[in-house]
């Protein structure tokens, strides 16, 4: 038996099926640039097979977080580990795809001659032919990348992660600039090879897309995880209601004491708290004595979870 | 780093020169700038002062070495300079970090870039001098000449790797525009250096423009290479390579700033 098979065996033997092995690991990752701490403590996994999603608001870390999954920066403590190696020898054996942000493609070059060049730089690559239907720009091949439109620029670039036939692909806001019949071919796209073991993790300024297409959901928060979980898990976390109104002078830490709250965002008077218990919150509201107006319950949705987990909008 | 099987590398490297090759061919105010230019440059001048001598050299020899030398080191400026500072900033060379093809090969293939893109300026130089201008050349020497100047770009190809990874897109073209000015005006590429003042021409000597005008001319009349100007072109490569791994390793400062800019208070 040669050693490759071996290597594999073990892997079985430790009962991980091809759906439960590693994709990538963060351990106490801390990152500092200078005295501003970027990552404090990062920590979480996603397996292969599994479509997690990143969100954040600006400042979170995401940025640095992929810096360092990609392998384009080390961490200055902690563990950062792609597919059971470093990042760096992951990405360098050719087992990563990376979707980067709106990065121009190279103009003067045609779609089919980007694509064939990504091509040779991977081992295993996809056929020119397999790769152009998977990112639907069989109709693009001989198009100049200066003429593309946003969407379909887009399409090349989600090519080029797929290129190589990656066991974690990372896709950094994939979907701007698509529109809604792209965008649900690229979800139904991403979807088939995360099924064939694919890990796969994604950030997005969409939401409504990360409930809908991620299995898993981790909200970073200044270089901390704030929380993860599936996308209803993440909502009843921050379970209760949402209650927003106006209040001159509004002080954050006498809100907090109200009964039943549990999160308080201010903005000048402009007030939103998360509460188990509106009625009696809304009452002692009322108490205080300071002029509440605009009153506004409503439940928790993914946004209101989102803001009252990072006291910020998705940036 | 991780260093890769070194066979994969070079085809890698290949299918990385390859690519830019064809950018490079397809890109008409490239070729205009360096392969019609000096073609033109050498038959106007050539009309004028073709019966002249420049020095121990006919005048024909002299322009064929100096517009070849110019036409060269405009190629190697930019196929390193503008180009890749406009490919930093829009993010295609992360993208091509987050593929297996290593720093190593990557920074060997664009030097090697800057060679090729050498060629088709030398080549036009030498046709025109050849057959039209009546340069009367051994093909061993003619070998020998297009030989120097295509490596002795490569302190040009440093020097435009250097301003595309230190300048931004906007700045990098002007830059590259004054430094071939700069380097051919001062390297005696225009006027003979024994133009200048003495007072200045122990500066302008010490150029490895100068330098690659002087080999090719003494290749060009058989005369052994000077050692000392040989061992000057070899130093700026030495000086220029090291500073240029030096500014590639420094690159990691980017990241402080995005996030300093996205946490300040709005």
């Amino acid at each position: 038996m040669c050693p490759g098979t071996a290597g594999a065996e073990t892997r079985g033997m430790n009962g991980r099926g091809p759906g439960g092995e590693e994709a990538a690991v963060f351990e106490g990752v801390v990152k500092r640039y200078g005295e501003v701490v970027a990552l404090d403590h990062l920590s979480f996994r996603v397996e292969r097979g599994e479509v997690v999603a990143l969100l954040g608001p600006n400042g979170a870390g995401k940025s640095t977080a992929i810096d360092l999954l990609l392998g384009l920066r080390a961490p200055d403590a902690g563990r950062v580990r792609v597919l059971g190696t470093a990042p760096a020898r992951a990405v360098a054996e050719g087992r990563v795809g990376g979707m980067l942000q709106s990065g121009a493609l190279p103009a003067g070059a045609r779609v089919g001659e980007v694509l064939d060049l990504v091509r040779a730089l991977y081992p295993e690559a996809r056929g020119r032919e397999e790769l152009l239907e998977l990112a639907d720009l069989t109709e693009l091949r001989g198009r100049r990348v200066e003429t593309l439109s946003g969407g379909q620029a887009q399409r090349v670039h989600f090519a080029l992660a797929l290129a190589g036939r990656p066991r974690l692909l990372f896709l950094d806001e994939p979907t701007t600039g698509l529109d809604v019949e792209s965008r649900r071919r690229f979800w139904a796209t991403v979807r088939a090879v995360a099924v064939d073991g694919v890990g796969v993790l994604f950030t997005t300024h969409y939401l409504d897309e990360a409930d809908a297409n991620a299995d898993r959901i981790l909200v970073l928060d200044r270089g901390r995880l704030r929380r993860q979980g599936t996308p209803s898990a993440i909502r009843a976390a921050a379970s209760g209601r949402i209650i927003r109104c106006s209040l001159a002078g509004a002080d954050p830490d006498r809100l907090r004491r109200l009964p039943g709250v549990v999160d308080v965002v201010v903005h000048g008077e402009e007030v939103t708290m998360r509460s188990t218990d509106a009625d009696r919150t809304v009452g002692a509201l009322y108490a205080l004595g300071g002029e509440v107006r605009d009153l506004l319950v409503s439940g928790v949705g993914l946004e209101d979870a989102f803001l009252a987990l990072t006291g910020d909008g998705v940036g | 780093m991780i260093e890769g099987d070194e066979s994969t590398e070079v085809t890698e490297m290949l299918a990385y020169i390859r690519f830019e090759v064809i950018r490079i061919l397809r890109n008409v105010r490239f070729l205009g700038f360096t392969v019609a230019v000096p073609a033109l440059l050498y038959l106007l001048l050539d009309g004028i002062y073709g019966g002249d001598r420049v020095g121990e050299v006919a005048a024909g020899v002299y322009l064929l070495v100096a517009m070849a030398a110019y036409g060269a080191i405009g190629a190697a400026l930019s196929a390193n300079g503008a180009a890749l500072a406009a490919e930093r900033a829009s993010g295609w060379l992360r993208q091509l970090r987050v593929t297996p093809l290593s720093d190593r090969a990557w920074l060997a293939a664009r030097l090697m870039l800057a060679l090729v893109a050498v060629a088709p300026g030398v080549l036009a130089v030498s046709l025109c001098a050849g057959v039209v201008g009546h340069v009367e050349l051994s093909p061993a020497r003619w070998l020998a000449l297009d030989g120097l100047l295509l490596l002795g770009s490569l302190p040009f190809g440093l020097l435009g790797m250097l301003v595309g990874l230190l300048l931004d897109a906007q700045s990098a073209q002007p830059a590259q525009v004054l430094l071939l000015m700069l380097l051919s005006f001062a390297g005696g590429l225009f006027f003979p250096v024994s133009a200048f003042p003495s007072g200045v021409r122990p500066v302008l000597e010490s150029l490895p423009s100068y330098h690659l005008l002087s080999l090719g001319e003494q290749l060009a009349i058989g005369r052994p290479p000077a050692l000392d100007q040989l061992a000057g072109l070899v130093g700026s490569v030495v000086l220029l390579g090291a500073l240029a791994l030096v500014v590639w390793r420094r690159s990691d400062r980017a990241g402080a700033e995005r996030l300093r800019r996205a946490r300040r208070p709005a």
